[in-house]
């Protein structure tokens, strides 16, 4: 006797097309709540945000300028005076943390469009820092 | 026919069938795909869809049947 058969396959997208999950304002708020959050900056403005570059200015004891690029996923980080601060540290810490809530909002997407294409009969998450979004499907 | 999805928060998706045959499984995986690209999830890379067998050990030898010269 054997055991059914089981069929698998593994599909990726780009960390880019990650991104798209989350609208240009989205990406401000949540490079705005990381950096009073996590960092402790209080002064902490969206200045602008397109599909081509989100921007946030804080303003303190350090000032300084971030730009995020959602088309490529870059960050830079620009100071009104002098490097205060580890800035290509802080663009790095930025575009993990606003992959991270695209990662989320992604998966999200993915469910909700599956949830469309067949009946969900299951839905969990797995544990972890990076837990994955677990559907079953009937279609 | 049912589909388990794994989607992982860098992107990647993972499928899998537990019930009917590979070749079921095959299409309906392959449906599923297409149907989330229509849907704007373009993927960059889809592995060939494999087949895997697993159960007790003794369960996977297949025997010919003896003849006598």
């Amino acid at each position: 006797m054997v055991c059914d058969a089981i069929a698998t396959a593994r599909a990726r997208v780009k960390s880019t097309e990650v991104l798209k999950a989350l609208s240009p304002e989205q990406i401000g708020e949540a490079l705005r709540q990381y950096l009073i959050a996590q960092e402790g900056f209080q002064s902490v403005v969206v200045s602008s945000a397109s599909n081509r570059a989100v921007m946030v200015r804080v303003k303190g004891a350090v000032s300084f300028e971030v730009t995020f690029y959602p088309q490529t996923g870059e960050v830079a980080v620009r100071s009104a005076w002098g490097v205060t601060f580890n800035r290509d540290k802080l663009a790095q810490v930025l575009a993990v943390w606003v992959g991270q809530v695209a990662g989320v909002a992604y998966q999200e997407k993915v469910a909700a469009l599956l949830s469309q294409l067949g009946a969900v009969t299951s839905r969990s998450r797995t544990s972890g820092h990076h837990s994955a979004l677990v559907l079953k499907l009937q279609v | 026919m049912d589909i388990e999805v794994v989607i992982c928060q860098d992107g990647s998706i993972a499928f899998f069938t537990r019930s009917g045959n590979f070749v079921q499984g095959k299409a309906a995986i392959g449906n599923l795909i297409a149907a989330l690209g229509e849907a704007g999830v373009e993927v960059d890379s889809v592995s060939p869809v494999e087949q895997h067998r697993h159960g007790p050990d003794e369960t996977v030898w297949s025997f010919e049947t003896q003849h006598d010269h």
